[in-house]
């Protein structure tokens, strides 16, 4: 647990650090690009489009599932993932693209993939604004369950971490790994609650899903969205995920505080 | 000048592992080390340097200075050894660290925040960097448009300006012209005087003449020599007459004679005692992380045996609390009561809800009690109920005053309310009826009306019905009116439906609420409410309820 906390530490030390240097990676992504910052919108824009078109119109013939229109079903989880995917692709792999700037320093290391998860979070929080204007549009308030929403994105920033921190020290070492998660994530958009109703399957199978900590994280934010469930109902499920997101920070810190010193070695 | 050591080497190698499959990285990984040809890099180099010096660093290509200045900045570990450093080193190499999609001026606040300045403090010098990097407008520009010699220059002026205590100078000042060289020369005696450490590595004898008092000569990653500057590069001179004198075969052979000196290896064993207490150290501390882990790793198999118990977390309460789950269920009481259940909360899955719904299955029995053994009352199609709460997979729900239960499967809860639409009742009248199309107007209009006065006005009565739940109809051929228990008309039934003249995909896109099986398709229009029966072939129409 001691490393746990050291990293941990290290996160709060230096926020200041993280921050501005986030804000750095929104500008370094994006200065080549003739339209600018705007592909942040433009990009998930465009695949909400074609998600819609095929799985609202096409599949599902523009159905409600549970009386919410399929629009707003999909924006609740679809949303969120825009965050997730690329936040735990691009933060995995943030230590062997950026150890070698940073390394001719003194450095926290660690704080590499919370730079990659809070310059994603930027533009997660303008989605989420958006998103809430298109939930209100539709006649649809959350109300009182919109109280849980920072319940869920502390749970989406610890798991997000716990993630990155483990799989950063994995894709430096084994860098095939980079690419095994790469196709793992492709899945797991249809593996998760995003485009389509799970509830319907044998309960099985929802139940193997289920074992997911993302799906808490997609569900749990749908719920708040649509107010259809506080984050205390199902508690067997929450703990589950805290034990689960413990459990990795616990490996993650304690191989990335084994490996941190020759991670230039891997390059 | 104050001896204090600034920088202490003890025995320190760096090995590098030869033509390693990726394979055999991965195996040594776990500890299971094969005995793979390896290379030392810097072989048991010790020294002592004091504060205040400036050392320079020389030899031949490829003997090792850069590894010793990485290991300097403490960029690389060193395989075996003890390396003491007393305060921040800083390493300058040509375009270290630099952004190349940001300006110069954004990589010079990068680097500083990197570096752990203040912001204050960067404030304060980054004029003082821009004069001295002197790129003129270059500044704003991407640091990808920049010549080798201004990234060089950049990069020394940030590292020049981060207040290290020790420096290490790789090479860097070889791109830059004679003027920058000049203005670097002046910074580092400024830094000389005030006591900081320089390290400078370079291969050129005459500028490390010029600079250094002390210089160590490293030759195939071995400290030679380390002493007086003048002494040190008096021999390097020499070495390098000799060699440059000798043939090429004898070059080869010289070389190739301490290539292999590097490569075996095998003699040095650097484990002294006190790396031995460390592992003793250590082994307990593995002890802990396993206890931790496997205190965690319990943990997380229980909670994944609860997610897959049935009722998940129903039943999770009742392991916990061992609670009676057969007891509580038979004292249950018919039509429970908020009180009661919420004594009764415990075993059951019990949400709140309390929004409007709809029944969408073509008749669906309420029940008294949740076993639903218990018939109450029945509902239809579209029967607009009010959802009260959920008990595990079934909806209390309270429609006329009466409270009951229904299959949650067979309610619809709308999160939006549903709206009146536009509807043309028009296009569907050729399948209707032509004794209803004649006059439909007038049959509608007497809608709302009491018993008699339907009787009188409207010719052709042919009878009078009931329904299971005891409701009249009075019938006029293929058109019929459904009385309420005040023997008003509540609604009109026309039978006999010509469904091949119905466009049935409209229908259904324009419907409400459909039944699962989508033969019973309500719409709420603007002036009546319509429910099309395919499995009866008929269309019921009445008022919008308020």
């Amino acid at each position: 647990m001691k490393a746990v906390f050291e990293i941990l530490k290290e996160q709060i030390f230096n926020y200041h650090l993280i921050f501005r240097l986030a804000k750095y990676d929104i500008k370094s992504k994006y200065q080549t690009h003739y339209l600018g910052g705007a592909w942040q919108f433009l990009n998930p824009a465009l695949q909400i489009l074609i998600y819609w078109f095929v799985f609202g119109i096409g599949i599902r013939q523009g159905n409600p599932i549970d009386g919410v229109p399929y629009l707003i079903w999909m924006l609740a989880g679809l949303i969120p993932w825009f965050f997730i995917s690329p936040s735990i692709i691009q933060g995995s792999n943030s230590v062997y693209t950026k150890v070698s700037m940073v390394a001719k320093m003194k450095f926290p290391v660690s704080v590499l993939p919370s730079i990659t998860i809070i310059s994603n979070a930027f533009n997660f929080a303008f989605m989420i604004v958006i998103l809430l204007l298109i939930i209100f549009l539709y006649g649809i308030n959350p109300g009182i369950y919109l109280l849980q929403l920072p319940y869920y994105f502390l749970c989406l920033m610890f798991f997000l971490y716990a993630v990155t921190l483990l799989f950063s020290t994995i894709s430096t070492v084994f860098r095939d790994f980079q690419l095994i998660l790469q196709s793992l994530m492709r899945m797991m958009l249809y593996l998760l609650p995003i485009l389509w109703d799970m509830e319907k399957l044998p309960e099985i199978f929802v139940k193997i899903l289920k074992l997911n900590p993302l799906y808490y994280l997609i569900d749990g934010l749908r719920n708040t969205f649509l107010a259809k469930e506080w984050f205390f109902d199902d508690w067997i499920y929450m703990s589950y995920f805290w034990i689960t997101t413990l459990l990795l920070i616990y490996i993650g810190s304690l191989l990335h505080i084994r490996f941190r010193k020759q991670f230039v070695d891997y390059l | 000048m104050c001896a204090r050591p600034k920088v202490t080497f003890n025995n320190v190698s760096k090995k590098y592992t030869l033509q390693q499959k990726k394979f055999d990285k991965i195996l040594e990984l776990f500890g299971i080390k094969k005995n793979s040809k390896s290379f030392y890099a810097l072989k048991n180099i010790s020294f002592t340097v004091n504060e205040g010096e400036t050392i320079g660093v020389i030899g031949i290509n490829g003997s090792g200075k850069s590894t010793l200045s990485n290991i300097l900045a403490q960029v690389v570990p060193p395989t075996s050894g003890e390396i003491e450093i007393n305060g921040e080193t800083s390493l300058i190499a040509i375009a270290v660290g630099l952004n190349n999609n940001l300006t110069g001026l954004e990589n010079i606040e990068l680097k500083c925040l990197m570096h752990g300045i203040k912001k204050e403090e960067i404030k304060r010098i980054t004029p003082l960097i821009i004069e001295f990097a002197d790129l003129g407008d270059f500044i704003n520009q991407p640091v990808k448009t920049y010549s080798s010699g201004m990234k060089s220059r950049l990069g020394f002026a940030i590292s020049a300006h981060t207040n290290p205590d020790i420096m290490v100078i790789d090479e860097a000042l070889s791109v830059g012209d004679q003027t920058f060289y000049q203005k670097c020369l002046d910074k580092m005696n400024e830094f000389k005087k005030e006591g900081k450490t320089i390290f400078y590595v370079s291969h050129s004898v005459s500028q490390i003449r010029s600079f250094c008092d002390k210089t160590m000569w490293i030759h195939y990653g071995e400290l030679k020599k380390f002493g007086n500057t003048k002494e040190v590069l008096n021999e390097y001179s020499n070495f390098i007459k000799y060699f440059n004198e000798l043939s090429e075969e004898e070059k080869a052979a010289y070389k190739k004679e301490k290539m292999s000196e590097r490569q075996i290896g095998k003699d040095l064993k650097i484990q002294s005692r006190r790396a031995q207490g460390k592992k003793v150290k250590k082994n307990k501390l593995n002890k802990k992380f396993m206890l931790e882990l496997l205190v965690l790793l319990t943990f997380f198999f229980i909670s994944t045996f609860l997610m897959f118990l049935d009722g998940g977390h129903a039943k999770g309460i009742q392991l916990l609390k061992k609670f009676d789950i057969s007891k509580a269920e038979s004292e249950m009481i018919n039509v429970p009561e908020k009180r009661e259940l919420s004594n009764k909360e415990k075993s059951f899955k019990v949400e709140e809800i309390n929004r409007a719904g709809y029944i969408i299955s073509e008749k669906e029995s309420v029940f008294k009690s949740l076993d639903l053994d218990n018939p109450f009352f029945k509902l239809n199609f579209a029967d607009k109920i009010y959802v009260n709460r959920k008990i595990n997979d079934l909806y209390e729900i309270t429609s006329d005053n009466k409270t009951g239960f229904v299959k949650q499967e067979n309610v619809s809860i709308p999160v939006i309310p549903y709206e009146q639409q536009d509807f043309d009742l028009t296009r569907y009248l050729e399948a209707l009826p032509e004794s209803f199309v004649t006059s439909y107007h007038y049959y509608l209009a007497f809608l709302n009306s009491e018993e008699e006065e339907i009787e009188d006005k409207i010719r052709g009565k042919t009878g009078e019905e009931f329904d299971e739940n005891g409701n009249k109809y009075i019938v006029f051929g293929k058109v019929k009116y459904k009385l309420n228990s005040d023997l008003l008309s509540v609604g009109i039934v026309v039978n006999d439906l010509d469904l091949q003249k119905i466009n049935l995909d409209r229908l259904i896109e324009n419907a409400t609420l459909t039944s699962k099986d989508k033969k019973i398709i309500y719409i709420l229009a603007n002036d009546y409410e319509y429910i099309f029966n395919l499995n009866f072939n008929t269309l019921t129409i009445s008022e919008v309820k308020k």
